[in-house]
């Protein structure tokens, strides 16, 4: 992880010496100004990092260094221009939209870390092209919902973890193993709509106050009754509800028997980190509870 | 044909550039590839954007005023991004492949259309932009798989190609940020956004193996980029002034004018004619390099006259300026 993120460091200095150092230090940033690789290793994080990392471990029984060095660096050039674009069209960014031109150069070089690894024709690129092209579709497609249903969670918002199916597919196509990409794409798929439903469910607060478009938000507002406000809907059968959802999708995920060992240790570590959070704040939505109620 | 598109009566009846100007500079067959390399990218977006299609094909349209998002690429004064690799391919071979260069042009649509999108964000004016903008990683990748399909991994094109747009990037960014413009800087920075048009004229002498040119012709956009962000933002004073957008010629005024002098009066004293000279000397430099084909000495003499005959249309109000600055400079004389 340290040498696939610090070659994106490395490059940047080599690559953009007018503006690497305002890059690097919003790199620096995003890590709450530790190294940047402290970022990609936060346990509520995607598991973008680990996926290609599991997939050659169970493919192989072993690691390609080299590999996995390319790998990461093209997750992590590809997840900062992510940040960038997210954090400029939330609008909040002052700073990220004047690095916003290196946002071209990060999608590069991400592109390009592959490029040693498969030929021209690879059947690799045509993934790699229609995933990119996916991804930049559900995102842009995002921004613009104004209501978000189950449908729409799941066909738009929660894809947009997609990229992640890259350099998943980037190790099935090096080990000719494609037919491991489907059940895997399905993972992602499936982990995607989870991690960006727990995710929403307690950012409710600051979503609200910002007007974000979240799927928990609009249910509140469809299922709250007439004027009530979403944080009694939340105590009341909010919360509830969303669990519900959460459960039915992580126990999808742990049907997915093909997935080894590390993964499964992966998603009890997930859900034990949830309920510790739920325990957190049940307390406080009891008490509005009794205050509704009253 | 038709009558003429809303776009073209726009210019028309500015008197700035007249339709046939624009129908000598593109070639039929130029106009052509650009219609159907341009078409592509409307096409490509339909096919693998199905989320965002009708959104980024408004937006497309929207920058050309018509029915054909080409026509905002061949009018005069746009930077000559489509005609450089033209023009280099005819200088190189004698003839044009025209696979090769719709490929260029919808590679240089696709970049073109990414710089829009942010450069409209980084200068505040985005409406739509904010919500296309993750069409920018989409837009730089279709950008790139069309160089792919000419030339292999490991063709020196691409680590040449690589730096070109590393630079491209960085010039971005950085000029972006930059507090205070002078020549240097103008030089050194801010004229490289314009630098992303190397990348296909590279592209054609790679393919022709025509290196020789290489150099000549990478000088000759540089100088030319400065020409034409200079002219345009001597034009755009005002807009980029009340926008607190940096340019060269509002620093420039910043450090030229008297302590009280307005902004308008430096301009009309002697600013224009400070940067019309800037331009005259850039524009000779562009005339005295020999290696160009005729076809851009052609469109040198069109674009500076064009740039001259816009200054002359301002000459009167100018001095009236002048004029009425000086006078408000004598008063207080006489009156005491």
């Amino acid at each position: 992880m340290r040498m696939g993120v610090g070659k994106v460091s490395a490059r940047l200095s080599a690559d953009m010496p007018l503006i690497s150092a305002q890059v690097q230090a919003w790199m620096t940033e995003l890590a709450g100004g530790a190294e940047p690789v402290a970022y990609f290793l936060h346990p509520a994080a995607f598991p973008t990092m680990l996926l290609p990392w599991w997939l050659e471990h169970q493919l192989t029984g072993t690691f390609d260094p080299g590999f996995q060095t390319d790998l990461i660096f093209s997750n992590a050039i590809l997840y900062y221009y992510t940040r960038m674009v997210d954090n400029v069209m939330d609008g909040h960014a002052t700073v990220d939209s004047k690095l916003l031109p290196a946002a071209g150069y990060f999608v590069s070089q991400g592109y390009d870390a592959y490029r040693p690894w498969f030929g021209p024709d690879h059947p690799f690129w045509d993934f790699f092209a229609a995933t990119w092209s996916e991804y930049c579709d559900v995102t842009a497609a995002d921004g613009q919902l104004e209501d978000t249903d189950e449908q729409s969670f799941t066909s738009i918002v929660s894809r947009k973890v997609c990229a992640a199916k890259i350099s998943v597919a980037a190790v099935c196509f090096h080990y000719e193993q494609p037919d491991a990409l489907p059940r895997w794409s399905e993972w992602i798929d499936v982990f995607g709509r989870w991690h960006l439903f727990q995710e929403d469910l307690f950012d409710w607060q600051q979503d609200l106050n910002l007007g974000v478009v979240t799927y928990i938000l609009c249910e509140a507002r469809r299922r709250k009754r007439p004027g009530e406000l979403e944080v009694s809907w939340f105590a009341r059968e909010g919360l509830d509800w969303g669990f519900e959802k959460l459960v039915s999708w992580m126990r999808q995920l742990r049907q997915m028997t093909f997935a080894p060992e590390e993964v499964l240790a992966y998603l009890d570590l997930r859900e034990r980190d949830l309920y510790t959070h739920r325990e957190k704040i049940a307390g406080a939505l009891a008490m509005i509870r009794q205050l509704s109620q009253t | 044909m038709g009558a003429p598109s809303t776009h073209w009566t726009r210019w028309a009846e500015m008197k700035i550039y007249p339709m046939s100007v624009s129908q000598a500079m593109y070639e039929p067959q130029h106009r052509q590839v650009i219609v159907e390399g341009i078409g592509s990218v409307v096409r490509d977006a339909r096919a693998k954007l199905p989320h965002v299609a009708d959104e980024v094909e408004a937006w497309i349209k929207w920058h050309s005023s018509t029915d054909e998002p080409a026509d905002y690429y061949t009018h005069p004064a746009a930077f000559p991004s489509f005609l450089l690799p033209w023009w280099a391919e005819g200088q190189a071979t004698g003839a044009h492949d025209l696979i090769f260069q719709t490929d260029l042009a919808r590679a240089t649509g696709n970049l073109y259309y990414y710089t829009r999108i942010v450069d409209n964000l980084m200068d505040n004016h985005p409406t739509v932009e904010r919500k296309l903008l993750p069409m920018a990683g989409y837009l730089v990748f279709q950008s790139q798989i069309h160089y792919r399909k000419h030339f292999p991994d490991g063709h020196p094109f691409w680590e040449w190609g690589d730096r070109i747009w590393s630079s491209f990037c960085d010039a971005c960014a950085k000029d972006i940020r930059l507090m205070d413009i002078d020549e240097d800087t103008f030089i050194k920075i801010v004229s490289q956004k314009c630098s992303g048009a190397k990348l296909a004229v590279g592209a054609v002498l790679y393919k022709c193996d025509r290196l020789d040119l290489l150099q000549p012709w990478m000088e000759w956009i540089d100088l030319y980029s400065s020409w034409h962000i200079l002219q345009e933002d001597m034009f755009d004073w005002k807009p980029d002034s009340e926008g607190n957008t940096p340019s060269y010629i509002l620093d420039e005024a910043r450090r030229r004018k008297g302590e009280h002098e307005l902004l308008l009066v430096w301009l009309a004293d002697e600013g224009v004619d400070w940067a019309t000279a800037k331009l005259k000397v850039w524009m000779q430099q562009l005339r005295d390099m020999t290696f160009a084909p005729p076809e851009t000495q052609a469109y040198l003499r069109v674009r500076d006259e064009y740039m001259l005959a816009q200054v002359e249309e301002r000459r009167p109000a100018l001095a009236f300026i002048s004029r009425l600055a000086a006078l408000g400079k004598r008063q207080p004389q006489s009156q005491g």
